[in-house]
């Protein structure tokens, strides 16, 4: 491109006055390695410019931030889901451990237990005569009633009878 | 609706320009990946609606703006400041000529960093990310008469200095 035209691009330029592809112009005319002593300057600006323009993002790109969190929630669900199978398992292999060990002493209990019951049955039917005993002293409690109102109608008559 | 791929390669597309824009605000390095991560993890959960918008690009870079301003802001109420990094390739200047202009890329950083901050946003979005002035109008709610007097003002100034630093033969 000839020098008085990049002179010209360049007023522009500075004045805020170029398009973007007159300063892309610009931008390629000041790579070339020949510049004149008095674009210089301009050959200083442009090559800082493009070199922080390459400047770059190393980081990694976060990504589903969300999708995280669920992946974790599926983690913490499965071991759970585990968790609770083991657990179940372990107590299937407890009954049966009991039922092997324990089942002599539970029939002696319950035996123990029977023989009790029994006696307390006994014990029961003695009080059945208790019971009789009762219901003939009630009997007897009728019986006194009755002579309690002979009792007062023999009263009643001697009151009578004085005051004849 | 943007899906998880075409999420991918807008970010993909854009997330440079996020992180020198953070940069130019932050100036920190290190603070400027942070706040790349924090626009990019808003930029996902916003992906819903990025299709929707007229121009997604210039929306990310609004955020990132907002986001920036809104991390000094609350760093400078904790009073802690926020250092100039250097580049941190200057191992790779083996050369000369790569150490020379890596230290003039630092000097412009300083150059730019001591324009107003509009300006240097400008010069940022203008020079460096080449926008056109419409999405700068958005990107940075001015108008675009606005912008352009900046801009000139921005150039001008940078040209002077580098004027003067050659003059110093300070490269």
């Amino acid at each position: 491109m000839e020098l008085n035209k990049i002179e010209d691009l360049l007023e522009k330029y500075n004045a805020a006055l170029t398009s973007l592809e007159e300063e892309a112009q610009l931008k390629a005319f000041f790579e070339q390695a020949s510049i004149p002593e008095h674009l210089k300057v301009y050959k200083t600006l442009f090559d800082c410019i493009s070199i922080s323009a390459k400047q770059s993002f190393k980081n990694k790109i976060p990504l589903k931030t969300y999708n995280k969190s669920l992946k974790k929630l599926s983690i913490a669900a499965v071991i759970l889901l585990l968790f609770g199978l083991f657990l179940q398992n372990n107590s299937k292999q407890n009954t049966a451990a009991i039922s092997d060990e324990y089942l002599n002493t539970y029939a002696k209990t319950k035996q123990a237990l029977e023989m009790l019951s029994t006696q307390l049955n006994r014990g029961t039917y003695k009080l059945n005569s208790l019971n009789t005993l009762s219901q003939s002293l009630q009997k007897g409690k009728q019986n006194i009633n009755f002579l309690n109102t002979f009792n007062t109608t023999a009263q009643d008559f001697f009151k009578a009878n004085i005051n004849f | 609706m943007m899906s998880e791929k075409e999420y991918l390669i807008f970010v993909n597309a854009i997330k440079n320009k996020i992180f020198r824009f953070s940069k130019r605000i932050l100036v920190s390095t290190a603070e400027a990946e942070d706040a790349t991560q924090d626009v990019l993890i808003k930029l996902w959960k916003l992906r819903k609606r990025l299709d929707d918008l007229n121009s997604p690009e210039a929306f990310a870079m609004t955020l990132t703006k907002n986001h920036c301003l809104d991390r000094l802001k609350s760093s400078q109420a904790q009073n802690l400041r926020i250092t100039h990094n250097n580049f941190q390739d200057r191992r790779a200047g083996s050369l000369q000529r790569q150490i020379e202009i890596n230290d003039t890329v630092k000097q412009l950083d300083k150059l730019i960093q001591q324009l107003p901050k509009k300006q240097g946003l400008i010069i940022q979005l203008r020079d460096i990310e080449c926008y056109e002035f419409a999405e700068i109008s958005i990107i940075l709610d001015m108008k675009e008469t606005a912008i352009r007097v900046a801009l000139s003002r921005a150039r001008k100034t940078l040209r002077d200095q580098i004027i003067q630093l050659h003059r110093h033969g300070i490269k």
